[in-house]
């Protein structure tokens, strides 16, 4: 397996939000879904090493969700807040993603992949722009960029959807999947989208309160049976033209939700 | 990204190249600048000597009389130094303790480390151990030792509770207020003479400067600057908030803990001599990087030379404002410093980057 998750623990202040969260995959591109406060950012924290935890996790034979598998580029890792609106331009954002590389000047090859980061996101308009100028998607392509020049083997990404357009979902779901299959990349997306996700992922992982309800392909994991015990919600899955799920929520079960 | 990338075609990106040039340009007219007021400052003083005498004894010393070599190099000079000294440590200091605790008003003197050198000074000058000779040695002991206890204290709360920034700043803001409290304790208790030593204190002055005193301080500003320089990449990475330096592989708890550390050494030995001088380490920063941005390969040597220029500056006038008498400085800096800092708050103009 090139994924291995076992038994992950982990709270704050005390209070315990994961409960042992056991799953292992072989897949390049996986999709964590799962209703808020669910434990999804916890999760992908605990094995990007950001956050103290019991159990263990491995990728590729190597024990993995310590800090320093963050600062030798293995894993890298985007967090779901937005980075502080500073006024530092888009360039200089994007090749902090190379922290770990530059000493004092950045290298001739750090600038080249940078550069071309920010022409394969199209972000060459805005690449002198400050930060604190940019809008909340502009903003969230930076963020993608600065995690994707890292070069890392296994990539962790937050809600990498959050701000952005239809397209620009689609460009960035296009840009992380060409780097599996060129550079063998493997990604682990929190996605809410779960038609994006059942388009985007080999496989899903659903997480619940603080456990894994179902890990499986795209197709096993859509059910109704799923969307009514998860989120409680009432909805009818189709399958669409490429015979993938495709979600049609009608309203909540929950008394709030109902008007 | 790993798509293959021909490593034979010239960079696109010349808005950086631009930009970090520009930055080099604003670095070396502020070193410019620097020279130039450290020599005007040496040319002006209380002294009733002409500004031509005071350049023709500088440029050249052997045909100077004795008495001019004296005011120039062993008066001037030494407050001078002191001026340069301080004014760059406190930038320094006030620079990456901006970046840290991610507050643009976090700077020694707010975070109560120059009012426990105050107190510590007020101390020692109260129990009379200054009747000595060596008073004034004392004294800035006494300053040191407490402000360094004062920064123990905040190190110690950012140590048992998870070095979150937001304690440290309201620890060092405690410790302000305790440190003005006991002040204005031992003013009370104090006789006339003491009384006015504390003022001096309290006020600042580069008036008693010695040589000894600036190779201290430059030994000790030359180490953190190097250590901080050293780091730069992960302060301009911890800009971007802590969750997002973490995720780029900079362990946060760290670099903040040691930060505080050798901001303590530095601010302790720049206060310990010459007392308390508020507003260096807030303006600074600020102007520094309204000029070459949030880079600090860029922003902490510009912190850095803009404290040097001010403080000379604020020296010069200090000698002249109520000649003969000299104006305490700390007053004078923040008479400078407060308008402007208005000015910078208000005008939301940025020069460069
Ligand atoms: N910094 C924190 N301090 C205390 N509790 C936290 C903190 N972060 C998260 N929690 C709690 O942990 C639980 C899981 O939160 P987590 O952020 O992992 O959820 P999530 O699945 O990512 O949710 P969302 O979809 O809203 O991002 C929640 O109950 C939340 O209240
Ligand atoms: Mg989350």
């Amino acid at each position: 397996m090139t994924l291995k998750v076992e038994g992950i623990t982990c709270g704050y202040g005390g209070k315990e939000v994961l409960h042992g969260v056991t799953f292992s995959s072989d897949a390049k591109l996986i999709a964590v879904v799962g209703p808020n406060a669910a434990g999804k950012s916890s999760l992908i924290k605990c094995i990007a090493g950001q956050m103290h935890h019991g159990g263990h996790v491995s990728f590729k034979g190597t024990e993995i969700g310590r800090q320093e598998a963050v600062s030798a580029d293995m894993v890298g890792y985007m967090p779901q807040q937005h980075m502080n609106p500073v006024s530092m331009t888009v360039y200089e954002a994007i090749l902090l993603g190379r922290l770990n590389h530059i000493r004092w000047s950045p290298s001739q090859h750090d600038r080249r992949i940078v550069d071309h980061a920010i022409h394969e996101l199209s972000l060459d308009p805005i690449a002198d722009k400050r930060i604190n100028e940019l809008s909340g998607g502009q903003m969230q392509m930076v963020s993608i960029a600065q995690a994707l020049v890292k070069e890392p083997e296994l990539l962790l990404m937050d809600e990498p959807t959050n701000n952005l357009d239809l397209q620009k979902q689609l460009e960035m779901f296009e840009v992380v999947r060409i780097l599996s299959e060129q550079r063998g990349l493997v990604a682990m997306m929190i996605l809410h989208d779960l038609n994006m996700a059942s388009r985007f992922a080999d496989e899903i992982v659903v997480l619940s309160g603080g456990e894994v309800y179902a890990q499986g392909k795209p197709g096993e994991i859509t059910t109704q049976k799923m969307l009514r015990d998860v989120y409680h919600v009432e909805a009818d899955v189709v399958e669409d033209r490429d015979g993938l799920p495709h979600v049609i929520a009608y309203g909540s079960l929950d008394e709030g939700g109902r008007t | 990204m790993g798509l293959e990338i021909a490593e034979d075609d010239s960079l696109k990106s010349g808005g950086y190249d631009s930009l970090m040039g520009r930055r080099r340009l604003f670095i070396l007219a502020a070193a410019v600048a620097c020279v130039v007021v450290f020599f005007v400052d040496l040319a002006v003083g209380s002294s009733g000597m002409s500004v031509i005498d005071a350049f023709t004894t500088l440029v050249m010393p052997g045909q100077a009389t004795s008495m001019q070599r004296l005011i120039v190099f062993d008066i001037r000079l030494p407050a001078t130094l002191m001026a340069i000294g301080v004014g760059m440590a406190l930038a320094l200091a006030g620079a990456v303790m901006q970046t840290i605790l991610d507050n643009p008003m976090a700077e020694p003197y707010t975070l109560g480390i120059s009012s426990s050198a105050g107190f510590g000074a007020a101390l020692v000058i109260v129990l009379g151990i200054s009747a000595a000779g060596a008073g004034m040695l004392y004294i800035s002991i006494g300053a040191f030792v407490c402000s360094m206890a004062a920064c123990a204290v905040i190190y110690l709360i950012a140590r048992f509770r998870s070095s979150d920034k937001t304690t440290i700043l309201l620890t060092g803001i405690a410790i302000f207020f305790t440190f003005q409290a006991l002040l204005s304790t031992l003013q009370l208790m104090a006789n006339g003479n003491q009384l006015s030593e504390i003022v001096f204190w309290m006020f600042g002055s580069m008036s008693r400067a010695t040589t000894d005193q600036f190779v201290i301080v430059l030994a000790v500003l030359v180490a953190s600057s190097i250590i901080f320089l050293w780091n730069s990449w992960r302060y301009t990475a911890l800009k971007l908030g802590d969750a997002h330096a973490a995720s780029l592989g900079v362990n946060v708890m760290t670099l903040r803990r040691m930060t505080l550390i050798v901001v303590s050494v530095l601010t302790s030995v720049a206060v310990c001599f010459v007392g308390t001088i508020g507003f260096i380490g807030l303006i600074s920063p600020h102007i520094s990087r309204f000029l070459v941005g949030e880079d600090h390969r860029y922003y902490i040597p510009m912190s850095m030379l803009v404290g040097a220029v001010v403080l000379i500056v604020a020296n010069m006038f200090s000698k002249v404002v109520t000649a003969p008498a000299i104006f305490p400085i700390g007053i004078l800096t923040s008479l400078i410093g407060i308008p402007f800092f208005f000015y910078l708050v208000l005008s939301k103009r940025r020069f460069a980057s």
